[in-house]
């Protein structure tokens, strides 16, 4: 029976059917023009029918974490910039902000809870995952998806450390989406977010919102059966 | 006109790129007034370190290449460089840490010393924040390890870390560049042969220690002596496109 799995490597432009072991190895990474790969981000879809059988699993080379991503880092740095939730609207996250100044803006992501006196709300934090319907625009000022199909899908049980040794780092975030509606689906495009909440001086209610990392177009669609269930997954890899 | 129907595959909206053997980048472009060099396209983070030394007048000085034996003002080579501290932090970005379930991130700081970052800010005094990061440099060429939390041999001094400076270059549809730079000068009375660099933002534990120095990026520069009284310029330069 022919394999299932399907993997496009860095400098291709076509899928090649692999077997599983092929697809489950590291994606192999290179300098590129002079340039060190750091972070290496790859994405993947993984499609199971009704009845719990593996229909399909496709991997590539994510393209690619959204300004929003760089933002973190340059925070994480030391220079003060805020994030863009989906809606298009700046929310002032200052990493570098001492919290308990009274000048300006001294928000810091919320990792908590949406509900910020408990924590009665954890799902709704951390890392989420959304899917989408809509013709793919790549663009690296992206705030949502194109045409999420549903809402933005906690995450937060779903991040594995899957290698963790002397040469790398690996993070994997998945989570798996039924299609409940009475039609197929055809799912084009992936998406990451971070759930996070910003509180400005003197605040005493913080204000949620969701902010994306990543975006990918899926193509070819991966067309979802009713009953079906999608995984999108990104896999990050910091490798010496 | 010729049609031509459109597949999936040909609707995906991209900046025109061009696909070499090791992946694809995107050519040389201009942004304004500032020329964007070729830089690889998606996949994730990229990086390059440039280290350059400076006279007590703020002049370059050239220095031998570690590779070439050539006289340069600069030496840049690509990073490879992130350690666990920054595999941990952004897994503390999504992952919940939740207090009251003890789950935030153990990183570990420039003293070998275990910290609990708690990436949280609200109605409680403790936070896990980034102050303005540091940069080092030192004289071990040891090979680089995930493990590692500090520069491995003797730092360059006395004053062993510099504050850095973050400056956007360039964020569009495109990509996102930016540079973190810092400098440190010799003080030691002597020369040093400066062999590694490295990147170490502060961070704020959970029981409210400030400026945890942690070292989440080091890099090896190869042989670059520093003279008394010299300053050397280190830079990360960060690209990430789609």
């Amino acid at each position: 029976m022919a394999s299932k799995y399907f993997r496009r490597f860095p400098g291709k432009r076509r899928f090649e059917r692999v077997s599983k072991d092929d697809w489950d190895a590291p994606m192999p990474h290179r300098d590129v023009a002079g340039w060190g790969h750091i972070g290496v981000l790859e994405a993947d879809v993984r499609l199971w029918n009704p009845d719990g059988e593996l229909v399909l699993a496709r991997k590539w080379p994510a393209r690619s974490y959204i300004r929003n991503f760089a933002r973190i880092l340059r925070g994480t740095f030391g220079q003060s910039n805020q994030l863009v939730d989906r809606t298009g609207t700046n929310r002032t996250t200052a990493l570098n902000d001492n919290p308990s100044s009274a000048i300006g803006l001294t928000a810091f992501i919320y990792q908590e809870t949406v509900n910020i006196a408990n924590i009665g709300n954890c799902e709704l934090s951390g890392v989420g995952m959304a899917i989408g319907n809509g013709v793919p625009a790549e663009n690296h000022q992206r705030n949502d998806l194109v045409a999420r199909v549903g809402g933005i899908y906690s995450s937060r049980q779903n991040v594995y450390t899957t290698v963790l040794n002397t040469t790398t780092t690996t993070l994997q975030v998945t989570t798996g989406v039924t299609n409940g509606q009475a039609i197929s689906l055809d799912i084009s495009e992936m998406g990451m977010f971070l759930y996070g909440m910003y509180t400005t001086a003197g605040a005493t209610v913080s204000v949620p919102f969701t902010t994306l990392l990543t975006y990918d177009g899926i193509s070819p669609v991966v067309p979802v059966a009713t009953g079906g269930v999608i995984a999108p997954r990104y896999t990050m890899n910091f490798p010496i | 006109m010729k049609k031509i129907a459109l597949g999936a595959q040909k609707q995906v909206i991209r900046p025109s790129e061009i696909m070499t053997p090791e992946g694809p980048v995107y050519p040389a472009r201009r942004v304004g007034n500032t020329v964007i060099p070729v830089t690889p396209a998606g996949a994730g983070i990229f990086a390059k370190w440039a280290v350059k030394v400076v006279d007590p007048n703020g002049k370059i000085v050239s220095v031998e290449h570690p590779e070439t034996g050539k006289l340069v003002k600069s030496i840049e080579g690509p990073s490879h460089s992130f350690n666990r501290n920054f595999g941990f932090w952004i897994r503390g970005f999504m992952q919940n840490l939740d207090s009251a379930l003890n789950t935030n991130e153990t990183l570990t700081d420039d003293a070998g010393a275990s910290f609990l970052c708690r990436l949280k800010y609200g109605t409680t005094a403790v936070a896990c924040v980034t102050s303005l990061a540091k940069i080092k440099f030192g004289n071990s060429s040891a090979a680089l390890s995930t493990t590692q939390t500090n520069l491995q041999g003797t730092l360059l001094g006395p004053t062993t870390e510099g504050t850095v400076v973050v400056a956007l270059v360039v964020e569009d549809t495109v990509q996102t560049i930016f540079t973190v730079t810092g400098q440190v000068t010799n003080g030691s009375g002597g020369s040093v042969t400066v062999q590694e660099m490295g990147l170490f933002p502060e961070l704020t534990s959970q029981t409210g220690t400030p400026s945890q120095t942690t070292m989440m990026l080091r890099d090896l520069t190869g042989a670059v002596v520093v003279n008394n009284g010299q300053t050397i310029i280190g830079q990360y330069t960060f690209t990430i496109a789609v």
